[in-house]
């Protein structure tokens, strides 16, 4: 080994180790955190002495232990999300021990919990805009492993919809809806002061889903994940951030011994749940033989109306295409270290087997952050995490060759094969779909270096460094001699987003006099954001075997793309507090783009805000211990794509493989990024000790300079839209978060919590444009919700009579998203240690498409549709003229057999739904019962356990990933799973 | 103090190097080709080679959808347009993607000789590239001449569709004049498109004796096409994958599905493992599959030989010349008769006899080469004897595409 390696080595061992030498004057402080009023031990909550950088966290019991703390009189503060925290003091004797027991109040709303902003950390009751924290320790039982589902009905404000319940599939998270009609709405997400990539991979060729990268942050390394919703809040991100900022903390280490923690898990994921209303065999996944395997003829005219009968050989032999699927997870971390120094690590293992045979999506990886604190005014970071995925795909979605689509349209599927009955015509083969192989590979690295700096204690400085690096590898292969394709095909896809990332932050704090207290902040961020993407497909291979793209006779090469994109930004802000009650905040930030069109030059965007902590003041009643209004003003932006603004030729092969440019994309020099400009106005109060809290947002956001794709005259030869800054989008709405202790005593603790969400957006202003074209009947159009359905309508849906439209006129239907959300929550503990958690969720006046019930019924292969299709055969046929008479004019066009009548519009319908999240029922297992650890915790967990919704489809949720980031239908996708686990945590 | 001097020149230095050494404030975007970067000399074949990208583009969109429109092919899918294709519905809303692509056709090949103009200066009249990009242009108006209610040229007014006629002859003519000062096979093959291509818009125009005089020009074998490739997915004629991967469209349906055994329009049908036939992606529709156009790679014609034999077929008749007119379309039969699959003579004495059998010899010859539509268009327009029936009742051509009438201030209210 090298020498230097080894001394560094020697450095950190002795700087992680507790050191005894400093021992010889210090004291040790123990004793339990219990929750006031109730007494019931609190976990997880962190102790430390006030001023020196000694602390823990409490055991399961409520237990802590400081050691090494200097002799004299000292100050313990106890803190923990959800409660105000506390500080007691205490006299600490060299060589000896003292007990200090500490109560902390129950605070949903609590105006000392520091947050982090852009201009560093700052306490919760000086900022002028709403900033939601989920908590790692209120979710730490739940059955949630991915960010997405942590983010799930958690918070107002966001709307998380999970697209397919494939294992490893992503969502969509959105904050406050869309201001955007371009430029997506994801906001920008950080993970310990490191911006990472925050949108969805490419779909996967023959899987059409992709991943959300956020997801590779794993649930149990979160401490807890802040939420800034609005542009008012988000001014200083600058541009990008007017879809909003989700931060997220992971945990770190604490002085004292190493505290480890294992917890293994393991669990069920299943369909059977998945239902179509009036189809019990729930589109054949639920029954691949018996009685159930029919459709209706609908296109001859001598069996018009006649059941069809088929049969699949290649059916499972337990009759359904479902299984049920295993899961298994470990994890185990360590947290611990010195006063100089601390640490954290974790690792994770999990197998998640889907529903179908051959989905399941095998992750793993590590984290390590570290904190060093070489001098007391210096603190360095490291934080950094690998993990490492491979999803095998189940072949999904709108695609011919797919397991779903084939499966679900029974007798007209495209998979044909030997071995039925004679006399069977329709002989099925699906089970050659699954044949197909497809997998994504995923590398996701993050790693950042932060160092805060307080020279004197009036002026702190931050710098971030960070890396974000997503690689994934996508490859397909239908193989040689396949059904469908009988040379075989191979699709490959290497994909590698890298986000580099600097951030510097000052602040410094001048009082004036007894009541006037000013910070002056400055700062900057440069972020560069690179995008490798290359994709290959090879066609027909020789032979059978496993195949390389040069096994193909045919290779085509489909992407390669290398883009890298630059903003950098500089702000200031200055804030002046009152008497340390009142905030005002004034805050600018200037940026520059290189997607910015050559003559736009540099975008400023404004704030301003007012928080004014009203119970502070005398007169205000006891009863209410916290109310604080607040109210902001700010814009924030979204910059063009990365060469949007360039008048560009795209290379091509014409002439037999001869290069050649074709018209891509017109440019336009005045190009710049939209301004979205938020009002926002708000309270926050808590009321009887914590029992009861509110945290109230009314919002009216306008994104002024909205990029729209305006089209040029075909005739002139650019095809392509290109972006304008002209469009106008309005969002307004309110977040509404209650909370509240129905009954507290030391055995029965039972909290419930309320989020609603409500968000009305139109679209003011398209440029001119009279309409925008997103996907499948959805645009966006002047005056109506961003995006809406726009379809034919049946003007007489319920009478008994033939369906009334007109088939070119588009109506408005709905709005695509869900606009009011509301999730429900309850914590019921027994006895300190036993605990049941139940999530709900509402979402309700969004639409979607049923693609499957149209293209089903077109086919005679919806079951909901075959009494109606039979009758409607016999009034073909003339064997019954009166046959139709009892169906509505719905019934009849969504069943009809005449194609002129067929339209996917009559299944565009509202999504809808509540769904029961998760339930958990946690049990602490006392310390007593597992000698030498500081306890466990034994957790039985159901996840999506019941839907009710009248919505005709497999799942209000699903949506083809192709069209999901602003557009949905659902498409042959599957269906959220239903999951089962039980959870054993042991901590020492 | 020291190690605050040394974490403030670490800071310094790690900002520095990660702003300059790490490459942080590098942007680019290989790939797209800047409009500015055209300008050269250099960049003229890769400009014409585009063109004829864009023709083949516009050839692919409007082959597979004319074919139904005009009873070539009928449509068994779950496409949506399609389905009012087959009913003769042809709406501003169902055409954008094959407008635009006609259109881009058009364009690229008319600018880019205006550039070739400026960046070539007096070498552009010498310059073979010259004549090949008339030609695209002339090929170009000539099928939105065809195919189009309307012409519409860079987002002006609505105008005759005939105007693409006389645009075409323009640009052929052009071509034949700098095709005529060069020397060797690159000459005469451009003299041969140049003439085939003005003989039709010629003749649209009503101009039959000089549309006959270019057509004896072109050797019957000559073929030229739209270039179709496997080398990237952008060059593949997916007519071919409709019909026969996707299975979208079929013979099945049309008046072509009663003729067998024709060289000229080969289809057979799709077993499934049973031995029924199968059916299309509508999983009703039974398959019955083109194979004129058998990889993904297979060029369509856009001028030949026996299209100029049918044209002065057609011109004879016109003229009345029954006898000239039979003996034009069995020679053209006789150079399409196999053994295997022969053609034997026709015979007709009259107009009446022979009016029929031109417009079926002609839609054979011509048959997945997008010009089926304009012929049932103008014969449709004509009296008995020369009316064909099938378009009555029936959308007959393309109309200006909602895209473009949103967009164009000309066309707006």
């Amino acid at each position: 080994m090298h020498p230097m390696p080894r001394r560094l080595l020697s450095v950190l061992i002795l700087l992680a180790a507790p050191l005894p030498l400093l021992a010889q004057n210090t004291g040790m402080i123990q004793g339990k955190v219990t929750v006031e009023g109730i007494g019931r031990p609190l976990p997880n909550a962190q102790v430390g002495v006030v001023g020196l950088p000694i602390g823990t966290q409490t055991n399961e019991a409520g237990d802590f232990r400081l050691t090494g703390v200097p002799a004299g009189p000292r100050q313990v503060r106890v803190q923990r999300l959800g409660f105000a925290p506390a500080t007691q003091a205490v006299t600490v004797v060299a060589g000896q021990t003292v007990t200090l027991n500490l109560s902390i109040r129950e605070a949903p709303v609590s105006l000392e919990q520091v947050v982090v902003t852009a201009t560093g950390e700052t306490r919760k009751k000086e900022i002028s805009n709403s900033m939601s924290t989920i908590s790692a320790a209120q979710l730490e039982n739940a059955p949630v492993v991915s960010t997405q589902q942590m983010l799930t009905a958690q918070s107002p404000g966001v709307t998380v919809l999970a697209n397919s319940g494939q294992p490893g599939a992503g969502g969509v998270i959105k904050l406050r809806g869309n201001n955007s009609i371009s430029q997506g709405n994801n906001p920008i997400i950080y993970v310990d002061g490191v911006r990472i990539f925050s949108g969805n991979t490419p779909n996967v060729p023959n899987a059409r889903q992709n991943t959300l990268p956020l997801n590779d942050i794993r649930a149990e390394d979160i401490d807890r994940v802040e939420i800034v919703k609005g542009a008012a809040a988000t001014t200083l991100y600058g541009t990008e951030a007017s879809g909003g900022v989700i931060q997220i903390f992971t945990k770190r280490g604490q002085s004292g011994a190493p505290r480890w923690t294992v917890e293994i898990t393991g669990g069920t994921n299943d369909l059977e749940s998945a239902e179509v209303h009036g189809d019990p065999a729930a589109v054949w996944l639920k029954q691949c033989r018996g009685p159930l395997m029919f459709g209706i003829d609908i296109t001859r005219a001598a069996t018009l109306g006649d059941e069809i009968r088929f049969e699949d050989p290649t059916c499972p032999p337990s009759n359904k295409w479902i299984r049920t699927g295993i899961i298994q997870r470990y994890n185990t971390s360590v947290a611990g270290g010195t006063e100089a120094m601390q640490y954290y690590f974790g690792g994770n293992l999990s197998d998640e087997e889907g529903a179908i045979e051959t989905g399941r999506n095998i992750t793993g990886g590590f984290r390590g952050n570290f904190s060093f604190r070489p001098r007391p005014n210096l603190e360095i970071g490291l934080n950094s995490s690998y993990q490492r995925n491979k999803v095998a795909w189940v072949p999904d979605g709108n695609l011919a060759n797919g397991f779903s689509l084939n499966v679900m349209r029974g007798l007209a599927g495209n998979y044909r094969g030997p071995g039925c009955a004679t006399g069977i015509t329709n002989c099925m083969a699906n089970a050659d779909a699954l044949r197909i192989q497809t997998f994504t590979r995923g590398d996701h690295y993050i790693s950042g270096l932060s160092l805060n700096y307080t020279p004197i204690e009036a002026w702190t400085n931050r710098l971030s460094v960070g890396l974000d690096y997503v690689g994934q590898e996508n490859r397909s292969l239908i193989p040689y001699g396949h059904q469908r394709s009988p040379l075989g095909q191979l699709s490959h896809t290497d994909y590698i987003r890298r986000f580099l990332s600097m951030d510097y932050a000052s602040t410094y704090r001048k009082p004036f006099g007894a009541a006037w207290v000013s910070n002056t902040s400055f700062g900057g961020q440069v972020f560069q954001n690179a995008l490798f993407n290359k994709s290959v497909n090879a066609n027909d291979f020789a032979g059978p075997g496993e195949p390389t793209i040069t096994s193909a006779a045919i290779r085509t090469v489909g992407t390669d793309s290398r883009q890298k994109v630059v903003n950098a930004g500089l702000f200031a802000q200055e804030q002046i507090s009152w008497r340390d009650r009142a905030f005002v905040t004034l805050g600018v930030r200037i940026d520059g783009n290189s997607a910015f069109g050559e003559d736009f030059g540099l975008q400023t965007y404004p704030k301003i805000g007012l928080a004014y902590v009203l119970s502070d003041h005398d007169f205000w009643p006891k009863a209410i211990e916290t109310f604080k209004v607040r109210g902001a003003i700010g814009e924030s932006g979204k910059a063009p794509g990365a060469f949007d603004a360039v008048r560009t030729w795209s290379p091509i092969a014409g002439d037999e493989a001869k290069p050649g440019f074709t018209p891509n994309q017109e440019g336009n020099a005045t190009l710049g990024p939209e301004r979205t400009r938020e009002m926002e106005l708000g309270f926050e109060a808590s009321a009887y000790g914590g029992r009861f809290a509110v945290d109230a947002t009314y919002f009216n956001t306008t994104t002024s300079d909205a990029l729209i794709g305006v089209r040029s005259p075909p005739s002139q030869g650019f095809l392509n839209t290109q972006l304008q800054n002209v469009g106008e989008v309005n969002n307004k709405g309110l977040e509404l978060k209650l909370d509240a202790g129905i009954i507290r005593s030391e055995k029965v603790d039972w909290r419930g919590r309320i989020n609603y969400t409500q968000i009305n957006s139109k679209a003011v202003d398209l440029g001119g444009e009279p309409l925008i074209a997103i996907g499948a009947l959805t645009e966006v159009r002047e005056g109506y919700p961003v995006p809406a359905l726009f379809a034919p309508i049946i003007k007489n849906p319920n009478e008994k009579a033939a369906p009334q439209f007109d088939a070119t006129l588009n109506e408005f239907i709905g709005p695509t998203f869900p606009d009011k959300i509301t999730g429900i929550g309850t914590t019921l503990t027994l006895w300190g240690n036993l605990m049941l958690d139940a999530l709900g969720e509402f979402q309700y006046g969004g639409y979607n498409i049923n693609y499957i019930g149209f293209q089903n019924a077109n086919r005679g292969v919806w079951r909901p549709c075959y009494d109606a299709q039979k009758k409607l055969a016999a009034v073909i046929r003339g064997t019954d003229p009166s046959a139709a008479n009892d169906l509505t004019a719905l019934e009849r066009a969504r069943c009809a057999i005449d194609r002129t009548v067929q339209n996917a519009a009559w299944f565009a319908e509202a999504t809808d739904f509540f769904r029961l999240r998760h339930v958990t029922l946690t049990y602490q297992i006392p310390q007593r019962w597992l000698p030498r650890t500081n306890g466990g915790s034994v957790t039985l967990s159901g996840r999506n356990l019941w839907l009710n919704t009248d919505y005709s489809g497999l799942d209000p949720e699903s949506a083809d990933q192709t069209d999901s980031e602003f557009a949905r239908r659902e498409y042959y996708q599957l269906p959220q799973l239903r999951s089962f686990s039980v959870a054993f945590r042991l901590n020492w | 103090m020291r190690l605050l001097r040394v974490t403030q020149r670490a800071i310094l230095v790690a900002t520095f190097g990660a702003l300059t050494g790490c490459g942080m404030l590098e942007v680019s975007n290989p790939g797209p080709q800047s409009d500015e970067s055209l300008n050269t000399a250099t960049a003229m074949a890769g400009l014409v080679t585009g063109m004829s990208f864009d023709l083949s583009r516009s050839m692919d969109a409007a082959t597979q959808e004319t074919a139904i429109m005009a009873d070539e092919l009928f449509h068994g899918g779950s496409y949506a347009n399609e389905i009012f294709f087959n009913q003769g519905i042809i709406r501003p809303d169902l055409v954008n993607g094959m407008w635009g692509s006609m259109h881009r056709a058009r364009w690229v090949a008319e600018a880019g000789i205006e550039r070739m103009k400026t960046v070539l200066e007096e070498g552009f009249n010498t310059n073979p590239l010259s004549a090949r990009a008339y030609i695209y242009a002339g090929l170009a108006n000539r099928i939105l001449g065809e195919l189009t209610c309307n012409a519409v040229i860079d987002g002006g007014p609505s105008e005759d569709h005939k105007v693409h006629f006389a645009r075409a002859e323009g640009h052929f003519t052009e071509a034949i004049r700098i095709a005529g000062g060069l020397t060797g096979a690159i000459r005469d093959s451009l003299l041969r498109v140049a003439h085939g291509g003005r003989a039709s818009v010629r003749a649209w125009q009503g101009k039959w004796a000089e549309a006959v005089a270019d057509a004896q020009l072109v050797p019957t074998a000559y073929v030229f096409s739209a270039f179709f490739s496997t080398n990237t997915g952008a060059e593949n004629n997916d007519l071919v994958f409709e019909t026969n991967n996707r299975l979208e469209y079929t013979v099945f349906s049309t008046q072509w599905a009663q003729v067998f055994r024709d060289p000229r329009v080969p289809w057979d049908t799709v077993k499934t493992t049973g031995g029924a036939i199968q059916n299309g992606q509508n999983g009703r529709t039974p398959m019955f599959r083109q194979r004129k156009f058998n990889g993904l790679g297979a060029d369509i014609p856009l001028v030949k030989g026996t299209e100029m034999l049918m044209l002065r077929a057609e011109a004879a008749l016109r003229a009345n010349d029954v006898a000239g007119a039979m003996a034009l379309i069995n020679q053209q039969r006789a150079f399409y008769s196999t053994t295997a699959n022969p053609l034997p003579p026709l015979s007709a004495s009259t107009a009446a006899e022979a009016w029929p059998i031109l417009q079926k010899e002609r839609g054979a010859v011509l048959w997945l080469e997008n010009r089926r539509l304009w012929d049932l268009r103008r014969w449709n327009a004509e009296p008995p004897p020369i009316k064909h029936t099938f378009l009555d009742g029936r959308d007959k051509c393309i109309p200006i595409s909602e895209n473009e009438m949103l967009s164009n201030p000309n066309l707006r209210g």
